[in-house]
């Protein structure tokens, strides 16, 4: 290789350096400028589109995959053998379960009664030499394995198999992506792709075993969607969707189908497409919010909606030909969008949805698994900092709207307890969050200095305050990632370029 | 309680990438003070269209894309501009030079260019964009951004002694060194 993209590279980061970093000012106000512009946008919508979360199509009206030349999903006068079935109701449905029961009483303190946000006593440093967690025996920790990039990319957290036997490392180097799978045991990685994608590579994988999808844009080719088998290496191409970026992939729970959610690169339409993995075949197909998405423990699909003019979390069957909304989380008119996907408990019995307003942070939502009632929960919280799930299922954890708080509920919604970051880092925030495998601490990564590296901090159901992990290896901002058996630890360390395997054992 | 807040992806995509959003616009434009308005250009182009993205790499795979697409887009009116008047059309590089960076050299090299042969080069060799996707991100043809590659490759490679041709793919190979302990 020769010298001049490693010049034009070295120019570009000597430019980063010398960049102020943006006001909040500055921030808020290109926020201000861009919601007025959405809004007027979206009265343009609202006048042309008969409202509600139906401008779904039908299965044959909108392949997301294979026939590039369907018509705009988003054309403004929805043609009657799209609308008919799917006439939504101008107001939420009246059955009291599917109606969003706000909770009546706001209370005027910032603090949520009985969990006051806790101020603390900067944490004390542990032990230096060995690698100590704050359960278990210290010495019971080990480094398992690590291994590091010669890019200078940073690893994103990893994503582990459901049987525990592999997990996807996603590098990012400047805007490039790269995916590698890897043997916990042997330390053995394997590359899906030998190329770079040039869009956000989005990895899932299946609810058993060690397969995984893969929805990929590699350099100068069309975008690629394949399953892939960690154990063997094999992979088959299911669809490929030249132009739109995959936002979202969601597994039906007996792992059959695949709900594959896209964007245009315009960001002006979005769609889904269900498809059955063994045959490639499409079996429905249209528009969707975001987002469409299986449930844990049925196979019902979950939509959530882009424009507010359709507006509402809608819920269907897989095996029904076109969705019907039998749950709306909000009034026609307000906008249902999450940017995390719902996060189901691992029993699946509740998912959990931040639907970001405007203007401010998200508001905090609770799907019933079974009965898929939609509930809301006060307060504010981040909608875009990971939801985490005690394995247990009896609690979760996320991050408040300001990104600094640390809030722990039962699962039912009500909160447990709060712990503020800044006592770990006065300039820290939330970045990822991840529970212990005895389902008993809920650990957080918190930003230190540049927001590169970050500190670990734990706490229990009824600690005071966050304790810090001060030794080991400087972790990434990107968080770290339990295997599902709980004896193995996967983290980017300091600047993410490296990552490393922990092990514990018994 | 409800101070105004802006979109949280919005405050996570500048608290985290702005610097990199600005270099790559300051890469495109060479001007110190025109980057950042078009790095604000492109993400209220971007944010005003939508409020919901999957994750901070998506929002930022937008922005960047928008903000090389709007830098064409203002060569585009510029020239359509003078030429309606002076009927001269061919794009000028800047008149003035701004020191941006280390790479002085490069800086002045890259000074040279004319705009659109620029943002070519600033695709392929700091974006690592393919042909195809400089083209598409561009909106030009593919034949175009191969001759303002070539073009642009000419002048750099002449004067800095590099050996970089069109068909070469600006690629690296990633290798992760395992260890096990």
């Amino acid at each position: 290789m020769s010298g001049l993209s490693d010049r034009m590279r070295g120019q570009a980061r000597s430019i980063e350096q010398g960049v102020p970093a943006l006001a909040s000012g500055e921030v808020e106000q290109i926020g201000k400028v861009a919601r007025r512009k959405r809004r007027s946008r979206t009265a343009l919508l609202a006048t042309g589109v008969s409202g509600g979360v139906l401008a779904i199509g039908g299965a044959a009206a909108l392949l997301l995959l294979g026939d590039r030349s369907t018509a705009d999903p988003i054309a403004p006068s929805p043609s009657p053998s799209l609308s008919s079935s799917l006439s939504p109701p101008p107001s939420p449905p009246p059955s009291p379960s599917a109606s969003p029961s706000v909770m009546p009483e706001p209370t005027t303190s910032a603090e949520p009664t009985g969990t006051p946000v806790r101020t603390f006593e900067a944490p004390e440093a542990t032990g230096a030499d060995s690698f100590p967690m704050p359960f278990g025996d210290a010495e019971d920790a080990a480094v398992a394995m690590q291994w590091e990039n010669n890019v200078g990319g940073s690893f994103e957290t990893p994503l582990w198999s459901a049987d525990g036997s592999s997990f996807v490392s996603v590098l990012r180097s400047d805007r490039l992506y790269s995916v590698q799978y890897r043997d916990p045991s042997s330390g053995e990685a394997r590359t899906p792709w030998a190329d770079w994608s040039t869009l956000p590579p989005v990895v899932e994988w299946a609810p058993q075993g060690a397969t995984f999808a893969l929805w990929y844009s590699p350099e100068g080719g069309d975008p690629m969607l394949r399953i892939y088998d960690a154990g063997t290496g094999d992979s088959t191409a299911v669809a490929t969707s030249p132009s739109d970026m995959v936002t979202h992939l969601s597994w039906s729970p007996d792992g059959s189908l695949l709900a594959v959610s896209a964007a245009d690169l315009d960001a002006r339409k979005a769609t889904f497409a269900i498809v059955n993995v063994a045959t490639g075949e499409v079996t429905a197909s249209g528009l969707s919010g975001d987002a469409a998405e299986f449930g844990v423990i049925t196979d019902q699909i979950y939509y959530r909606s882009m424009d507010p003019d359709g507006s509402g979390l809608a819920v269907t069957r897989s095996d029904a030909t076109l969705p019907e909304v039998m749950a709306q989380g909000r009034e026609p008119g307000d906008s249902v969008v999450g940017v995390e996907p719902i996060a189901w408990s691992p029993d699946g019995q509740t998912g959990i949805v931040v639907v970001p307003d405007d203007g401010d942070a998200g508001a905090l939502y609770l799907v019933d698994g079974a009965t898929n009632e939609v509930r809301s929960v006060e307060g504010a919280y981040s909608a875009i900092r990971p939801i985490a799930w005690a394995p247990d299922s009896a609690h979760f954890a996320l991050a408040d709207k300001d990104g600094t708080t640390v809030t722990m509920f039962a699962a039912d919604g009500s909160s447990v307890n709060s712990w503020n970051v800044n006592g770990v880092n006065p300039n820290g925030w939330v970045q990822g969050i991840a529970w212990t495998p005895d389902s008993q601490q809920v650990a957080v990564a918190v930003p230190a200095g540049d927001g590169d590296v970050a500190q670990l901090a734990f706490a229990k159901a009824d600690a005071e305050s966050l304790t810090v992990l001060k030794a080991g290896p400087p972790i990434s901002s990107n968080g770290p990632a339990w295997s599902p058996q709980g004896d193995q630890l996967a983290w980017p360390t300091q600047s993410g370029s490296t990552s490393q395997v922990l092990e514990f054992r018994d | 309680m409800s101070k105004a807040m802006a979109d949280p992806m919005l405050e996570e995509l500048c608290r985290q990438r702005y610097g990199h959003l600005v270099a790559l616009a300051t890469m495109l434009t060479g001007s110190r003070e025109s980057a950042p308005d078009l790095v604000q250009e492109a993400l209220i182009a971007v944010f005003g269209k939508r409020r919901s993205f999957p994750s901070l790499n998506a929002a930022d795979a937008y922005v960047r894309r928008a903000i090389s697409s709007r830098f064409v887009d203002g060569v585009r009116k510029s020239s359509r501009r003078r030429a309606s008047e002076s009927g001269f059309a061919s794009q000028q590089p800047g008149a003035h030079l701004d020191v941006v960076g280390d790479d002085a050299e490069l800086n002045a090299l890259l000074a040279q260019l004319p705009p659109r042969v620029r943002a070519c080069i600033v695709l392929c060799y700091v974006e690592d964009l393919p042909i195809t996707e400089t083209a598409r991100a561009l909106s030009l043809s593919e034949g175009s951004v191969k001759r303002y590659v070539h073009d642009g490759l000419q002048l750099l490679n002449g004067a800095l002694g590099t050996t970089e041709s069109v068909d070469d793919a600006p690629r690296v190979a990633v290798e992760t060194r395992g260890a096990q302990r």
